[in-house]
């Protein structure tokens, strides 16, 4: 049946959703979501989450770029599911049951395989090394939307943000 | 609510009475009016006085006089009995849902629910039935919308006498329905406008004073024209169904006695509208068909700046059409020249064959070195043609975007006209059940397709039924739990991407969900376990299901069985979905989301490797069956081979162990006839054609997907693409470098659009530096005319422009920003939230605040270019 809401992220506010996505307040701190699918840990930050849901029953796409594993109807809209792992060409196929983000960049909508959501809290730079950790200090791929659906669309690799820039 | 129809009675029995008094009529006609009394009685669904009035009609029938005594005496009792506060008693109904009938005239014994009696004098209309339909219909939005305004003046003015202006008001309205009335030729509802004038004039000079009664009563009537008018499917319905309320009127503000019966009004039918009929016997089927209401009128009133938009959209076709055609010049005088070379070789070819002698090397090489040239010359040229064809041809595309679009906005409708609708509706309900409800409606403004609009009218209907019915508590309640005495329900609309969303919301007892779960325990739908372990959102959502319970029964989930499935169906069929949230003792909420456009199509389903695709029906020529294993081509109906695209292979599944003979479907696409085979053929079925979003929109071998009535996304294939693949030829290569020209070129163009001229240039100039092309627009309408005319990566608008200001052009321009992918920037001298969210609803990309610096103006562009 339909897919069903866990959470709703909590949304920005308005000035800062026109246009393009400004980081959460304070530049060192990322309000993110985290992840794992297998032994990777992934984060988005939160302004680019929509909601938590439950995928609902999985249609696959033959002949769509590998990083697509299905489609899934979200309250009448037909989503694409990402996967991360399939933009480095090994395709999967998503199944009913579960989670994903839906992540909405430019107001266009695609759910994100999600694994095992860990948890919602904020990601800061080891100091050091400038990596990005959690709260139990594993290292943590910041995920960037925009880049994902671009690279998605056009089947290729992502450069993950594992180390923080100079700039932040 | 009663009085109304005892009205009718009491009338009924009246006319019966001066029938039989008067001797005049045969028996046949003597006898219908005894009919037509019993009908009415049972209208009342007073069993006492269905009795009564069986009673008299057999002493009638028996002895004539005793029974002519005993209904002067009936008449007399319903006389004394009609006072005006007499709370309706028609309420068993907590647990059965009203609905509003057609006027039915039932006779004793008999219980055909259509026979409809045709009275002995009527006014020969001077239209004949087709028009006189038409013309109802264009009435019906004009009545609508006057009786709107009608209503809500007198809602303001329940506590004390409306003032001057508004009395005038109210009479100026009801005297256009009564031109409007008499012009479509609707005699007896003109006339009712007549007598709701004079019964307002009356109120002005006096005569009647004003009390909460005689406003009630006002609006009543109002709402009861209004549903009439509505749902008539005829105007001869129409008529019927205003019949009573014209006595009503002349008895407004009096004490109840004799109103004259000498008015025209009187009819011999009986069809008072605001009856309640529990339709046990009625079958579902029949009971939901949209045809009833009547108000699927097949008229669109359209504002005509749409169809302005059309006819620009025409204009343009005209403009593509001539470009192709030139295009298509040009390339056939290339291809001349190629034929004259071919002539040439040919001749060259031929003189040496006539000479015998044979040919030397040099010859040879020098006839081929001349060929070689000549089509040097001829291709580039031929091939650059072509890639400006491929331009032509996009602009084309636009334009059928463009004609699409507007065709599209023609259909729209506010949803205003929707919620319109329901309040009266909502009061009628809520009179019946005895409830205080008040209906809040926001979003109002919020638009989608007309034919969505009107098949939700049932489903909202219900949903206010359930909330009344089920919902909202009587008001001594409320207040014993300290809510309002008068309950809240909210409808509210509002736009979320591509879908609309709609939410009809209460303040009532709302669903507890272990009352369900015991429920559904004791109906053994679920088990004790099932019970236990299932979410608080799973059961509620098994509301929706049909309940297993049957309608005869009286429980209070019953009633809810069949109605809420019949919403989820239609949301379902419309492409949406539905939710429902609760609070016990707050309240519920049903949340519909539904599609903005529904393009609809008829498709052939089919199953492969377990999954279901689609393909339109159009392009559908037969279906058969061929033997495995499969080969290259297939056999038509004639015999002919047809090439076999192999789905199983193509999509990559495999095919079915057991298989032995595989179904194939015939297509045809432009032209070019192929055969593709899949595990099952299921059948046609109309969907839903919805896109499959920008991720997957270049795979061409999707046009689109739908969505089952499970709830399952499936693919819909293009014929375009199998036609590719069946007969696979040399692709044509067009110029690149034309294309990619074109791209960059597209990529440096900003429209600039400012009514000032001071401010156009200023921005040119900014934009000229930073490398970038410049158009400028001082108005939107020249905005609008330039985007036909070009692509541009992005357009940089001022809100405030007179005429038409930035968001008009905007709005406008809405799917044509979407489908292009045009960047918008806003540029306003009122930086305020409401403009900022209002520009983004509408698909600008960044706002900038006037005075606009270089810097952030470049800064926003190359931003809003960046994202995809």
């Amino acid at each position: 049946m339909a897919c069903r809401s866990i959470r709703q992220a909590p949304a920005l506010a308005a000035s800062e959703q026109t246009g393009t996505f400004h980081s959460a307040v304070g530049k060192k701190m990322k309000n993110v979501i985290v992840f794992s699918i297998g032994r990777a840990v992934y984060a988005v930050e939160l302004g680019w989450i929509r909601e938590v849901f439950t995928l609902a029953h999985v249609t696959p796409v033959p002949h769509a770029p590998s990083a697509i594993a299905g489609v899934v109807n979200f309250r009448g809209s037909i989503l694409s599911i990402l996967d991360i792992r399939g933009l480095g060409g090994n395709r999967a196929q998503a199944s009913q049951g579960e989670s994903a983000l839906l992540l909405e960049v430019d107001r266009c909508q695609a759910a994100l395989r999600a694994g095992t959501i860990d948890e919602v809290s904020s990601l800061v730079a080891d100091p050091h090394t400038g990596v990005f950790v959690d709260s139990r200090h594993r290292q943590v791929t910041l995920l960037d939307p925009p880049e994902l659906f671009d690279a998605a669309m056009n089947n290729r690799a992502l450069n993950t943000r594992v180390v923080a820039s100079h700039e932040e | 609510m009663k009085n109304s129809l005892l009205d009718i009675v009491r009338n009924q029995a009246r006319h019966a009475l001066d029938a039989l008094r008067s001797d005049s009529g045969s028996v046949a006609e003597r006898e219908r009016q005894l009919d037509d009394l019993f009908g009415a009685a049972q209208l009342v669904g007073d069993p006492a006085l269905e009795d009564e009035v069986r009673a008299i009609s057999q002493a009638i029938v028996a002895h004539h006089d005793d029974g002519v005594a005993a209904l002067a005496r009936f008449v007399e009792s319903l006389q004394a009995q009609l006072v005006p506060d007499e709370a309706s008693a028609i309420s068993e109904f907590a647990d059965d849902v009203p609905t509003i009938s057609k006027p039915r005239a039932p006779t004793i014994g008999d219980s055909s629910p259509t026979r409809v009696h045709r009275s002995g004098r009527r006014n020969k209309s001077s239209f004949d039935t087709g028009e006189h339909l038409t013309l109802l219909n264009i009435f019906r939005d004009e009545a609508r919308e006057g009786l709107e305004r009608i209503t809500s003046i007198l809602i303001a003015n329940t506590g004390a006498k409306p003032d001057d202006d508004q009395l005038n008001e109210l009479m100026r309205l009801t005297h256009g329905l009564k031109g409007a009335a008499g012009t479509v030729d609707l005699p007896r509802i003109a006339s009712l406008a007549h007598e709701y004038e004079s019964a307002i004039e009356r109120i002005r000079t006096g005569h009647c004073r004003w009390s909460s009664t005689v406003c009630d009563d006002l609006v009543e009537i109002a709402d009861g024209m209004h549903l009439s008018i509505a749902n008539a499917s005829g105007p001869e319905q129409a008529a019927l169904g205003v019949a009573g309320l014209g006595e009503r009127l002349e008895r407004l503000g009096t004490s109840p006695i004799e109103a004259s019966i000498a008015s025209e009004m009187q009819t011999d039918e009986v069809a008072a509208l605001q009856i309640t009929e529990t339709h046990k016997d009625q079958s579902y089927a029949e009971r939901r068909r949209p045809d009833r209401r009547g108000a699927d009128s097949p008229m669109l009133r359209v504002d005509p700046g749409r169809i302005d938009r059309l006819m620009n959209c025409v204009g343009e076709l005209v403009f593509d059409r001539s470009r192709i055609e030139k295009r298509a010049g040009k390339i056939s005088s290339e291809v001349s020249l190629i034929r004259e070379a071919m002539n040439a070789l040919a001749a060259q070819r031929g003189a040496w064959v006539e000479s015998g002698a044979p040919v030397r090397r040099d010859q040879l090489g020098s006839a081929l070195a001349e060929l070689e040239e000549r089509l040097a010359t001829i291709m580039p040229a031929l091939e650059s043609e072509l890639g400006r064809l491929s331009e032509d041809t996009s602009l084309l595309k636009r334009t059928e975007f463009a004609l699409q679009d507007g065709l599209t906005a023609v259909r729209m409708q506010s949803v205003r006209s929707l919620f319109g609708r329901l309040t009266p509706q909502l009061r009628a309900i809520a009179r019946q059940a005895n409830r205080q409800v008040r209906l809040v409606t926001a979003g109002g403004e919020t638009e989608f397709d007309k034919t969505v609009a009107d098949q939700l009218v049932d489903p909202l209907i219900q949903l206010l039924r359930n909330a009344v019915a089920h919902g909202i508590e009587s008001p001594e309640t409320r207040e014993a739990l300290g809510k309002r005495a008068e309950g809240r329900i909210m409808v509210t609309a509002r736009h979320e991407g591509n879908v609309v969303v709609i939410e009809v919301s209460d303040d009532g007892a709302g669903i507890r969900t272990d009352e369900l779960r015991r429920r559904f325990v004791q109906d053994g739908r679920w088990t004790a376990e099932q019970a236990s372990q299932a979410s608080d959102e799973r059961t509620l959502q098994m509301i929706f299901d049909a309940g297993t319970s049957s309608r005869s029964t009286t429980d209070q989930l019953a009633g809810r069985g069949v109605g809420l499935s019949m919403v989820r169906e239609t949301v379902t069929r419309l492409g949406g979905e539905v939710l429902v949230s609760s609070q016990p003792g707050q309240g519920t909420r049903f949340t519909m989301h539904l599609p903005l456009t529904t393009a609809v199509a008829n498709a052939m389903l089919f199953k492969i490797g377990g999954h279901v695709f689609a393909i339109s029906n159009v392009h559908v020529l037969d279906q058969s069956e061929i033997a495995l294993p499969l080969r290259e081509t297939a056999p038509d109906a004639h015999g002919h081979d047809l090439p076999l695209v192999p789905l199983h292979d193509l999509l990559g599944f495999p095919i079915p162990e057991n298989l032995r003979r595989c179904p194939v479907v015939l297509l045809e696409f432009m032209g070019k006839r192929l055969a593709i085979s899949c595990d099952r053929i299921i059948g046609t079925r109309e969907i839903v054609i919805k896109n499959l979003g920008p991720m997957l929109a270049g795979i061409s071998l999707y046009a689109g997907g739908t969505i089952s009535p499970s709830g399952k996304v499936q693919l819909i294939l293009d014929p375009a693409a199998l036609v590719n693949i069946a007969y696979p030829g040399p692709p044509v290569k067009l110029a690149n470098v034309a294309t990619e020209e074109l791209k960059a070129s597209v990529a440096r163009r900003i429209l600039v659009v400012d009514d000032s001229k001071a401010i156009r240039e200023a921005m040119r100039h900014m934009l000229l530096k930073a490398g970038y092309e410049v158009v400028t627009a001082s108005d939107g309408a020249t905005a609008w005319q330039s985007l036909q005319e070009q692509s541009y990566a992005a357009m940089v608008t001022d809100l405030e422009m007179p005429g038409e200001d930035g968001f008009t052009l905007l709005s406008r321009a809405g799917n044509y920003i979407r489908q292009t992918g045009m960047r918008v920037l806003v540029i306003s001298s009122k930086d305020t939230t409401e403009n900022r969210k209002r520009a983004e609803s509408l698909g600008a990309s960044d706002f900038l605040a006037k005075p606009v610096r270089q810097q952030l103006l470049i800064d926003a562009l190359r931003a809003a270019q960046r994202t995809p």
